[in-house]
């Protein structure tokens, strides 16, 4: 007869499984660190990791609020190239007279745009989100080549560019913005509505939340993040390239997995989702320390895909052998 | 209050050119129990449906206390005061039994101008009622997919006893249940009667309902075929009634 495990065992396999993702953090930044230690063990480069993560970060976020309401938003990177792409030429061509703060305001409007339109094919015309999305990420994608097939580098205001420009200012908004989300989320009515249409729309429907208006809010958020990011990656790179954020999207799936949000939707959590992301920016430096090429690094991240799948499954095995009752 | 708790008149609903309910007429009073009867496609779900405002119907009227009323959404039906407590429960299996009783009713607490979950008080009714119901459930904060059938259903009866209704629905309640479960909704039936609650239960097994109502609807087809009280009708003659439409 095996020894039985009492609940604080029980709470602290909980707790390790729970946050995986930050032990994953630590495993591989220790292992980078023993490998290369002088660029590793800088507390430089321990910002830069969590500042570039940023931009994907709000994907992440983005990418993590429409699986947890049980949805999936395959446009939201392709839809960050065209926000920025359009907010670079409205600030620097169209209407270069926009004054701060209301540009920054640009590409967060611009996101709540299209994710309402995101939104509105899955909520409304009741479309598969799937292929909705897949259909907005092509159209999002030849748009911005339509829009400017050129970089743009030039025209854009100090204090546009420092917000997601200068790591001092960029880490504290990104930190502030994780921390109101996950509030939301976890304890407002309105988040328990995400996990619950997430969890199970038809017996959420039969309580009086209406899924699809759900959906349509959802995707909104989707898009205001994808906003943030394509400002963020505006101030990152100091311009806009036509390619921006192309096929980052994997990249914002692996991120929210790995972090612990369910594919199948209603559950997960922003803080772990940010953990996640900041795993990809630990493999991200750990590989550049060792000048691994773009096309191997793209391979590392296909198949870190597979394994936040892989992590995703069994997380999810263990943890209902963790929280199955005795009696069940 | 004078008259039935809910009169349902004349009511019609038409899926297409399928006329899934052909005039059909209900009542339901203060503290009776009110079992309707039928098979597959007989009309039972679309009724109760068209009663909490999931559907509307096409034709008929509703009257509350006696005064007609539209119910048009979810909102409105429990506004007035009737909850239903669905075949497939309407739980949500990832979230935790506590916030599956307040689901779309999440009480909340002020800080500042922000208005939060008070999950406190969702964990300590949930527990009170649950033990009340003889809900026999580790912790209120236990995913309710790690219920049992019985469980899973008396979550959902956890629900309408805490929202207080005029009138509780309670559709195939005992269907996929254990002895024990199905001891424990009788139970509960029984509990909303002697608090002067009107209670209909949906059923195609009538010895189910047989044990807790006061007076039976038989339907078919989308019509109410017999309407009978329970002293003028024994279990076996009601059963060759019911095989008889």
């Amino acid at each position: 007869m095996g020894k039985e495990e009492g609940p604080k065992e029980k709470r602290l396999r909980l707790f390790l499984l729970e946050n995986l993702s930050w032990i994953l953090i630590i495993a591989f930044y220790a292992l980078f660190a023993a490998m290369r230690p002088v660029g590793m063990l800088q507390w430089k480069t321990l910002v830069f990791i969590i500042y570039s993560t940023i931009p994907l970060g709000f994907l992440v976020f983005g990418t993590g609020v429409c699986l947890i309401g049980g949805r999936l938003d395959l446009s939201i990177a392709e839809m960050a190239g065209f926000i920025a792409m359009l907010s670079a030429l409205i600030l620097t061509k169209w209407f270069p007279f926009i004054p701060f703060p209301l540009d920054i305001m640009v590409p967060v409007v611009l996101g709540c745009v299209c994710g309402l339109f995101n939104g509105f094919l899955v909520g409304v015309l009741s479309l598969n989100p799937f292929l909705a999305t897949l259909g907005t990420f092509m159209a999002f994608d030849g748009a911005t080549i339509l829009l400017h097939p050129y970089p743009i580098y030039e025209g854009f205001s100090a204090h546009f560019i420092n917000l997601g420009g200068v790591d001092y200012i960029a880490i504290p908004i990104a930190i502030v913005i994780l921390i109101i989300i996950q509030i939301i989320l976890q304890y407002t009515k309105f988040g328990n509505h995400i996990y619950a249409v997430g969890g199970n729309a038809a017996s959420s429907r039969m309580l009086g939340i209406d899924p699809n208006r759900m959906y349509i809010i959802i995707y909104t958020i989707s898009g205001a993040f994808a906003g943030l990011s394509a400002l963020f990656y505006t101030g990152f790179l100091h311009a806009v390239p036509p390619g921006l954020a192309d096929g980052n999207v994997f990249l914002a799936f692996a991120g929210a997995i790995i972090g612990g949000i369910n594919l199948e939707g209603g559950r997960g959590s922003m803080i772990n989702a940010f953990a996640g992301v900041l795993f990809l920016g630990v493999v991200e430096a750990g590989l550049a320390m060792f000048n691994v090429s773009p096309f191997f690094r793209k391979v590392v991240y296909g198949f870190l895909v597979i394994f936040a799948i892989m992590i995703n499954k069994y997380r999810a095995t263990l943890r209902d052998k963790i929280l199955l009752p005795k009696s069940a | 209050m004078s008259g039935p708790l809910l009169r349902m008149e004349n009511i019609h609903k038409y899926f297409g050119k399928v006329h899934a309910l052909a005039g059909v007429d209900v009542e339901v009073n203060a503290g009776e129990v009110v079992g309707i009867i039928g098979d597959n496609g007989a009309g039972k779900s679309t009724l109760i449906k068209i009663l909490v405002g999931l559907i509307p119907m096409n034709e008929g009227k509703i009257y509350w206390k006696g005064e007609e009323v539209e119910i048009n959404s979810i909102d409105d039906s429990r506004k007035l005061g009737i909850e239903a407590v669905y075949q497939d429960q309407a739980v949500v299996d990832c979230l935790s039994v506590a916030k599956n009783v307040f689901l779309g009713r999440e009480p909340t607490k002020s800080i500042g101008p922000f208005r939060f979950l008070d999950l406190q008080k969702m964990r300590t009714h949930t527990a009170v009622l649950t033990q009340k119901l003889g809900l026999d459930i580790s912790t209120v904060e236990q995913e309710v997919r790690f219920c049992s059938g019985g469980e899973r259903q008396g979550v959902a009866i956890t629900r309408a006893m805490y929202h207080e209704a005029a009138l509780t629905i309670l559709d195939e309640p005992i269907t996929a249940l254990s002895l024990k479960g199905t001891k424990q909704v009788i139970e509960f039936v029984k509990h909303l009667k002697e608090r002067n609650i009107g209670v209909i239960v949906i059923s195609h097994n009538i010895g189910h309902v047989y044990t807790v109502a006061d007076r039976f609807t038989l339907m078919s087809k989308g019509k109410i075929m017999v309407n009978i009280e329970k002293n003028e009708v024994s279990l076996s003659s009601l059963e060759d009634m019911l095989v008889g439409l």
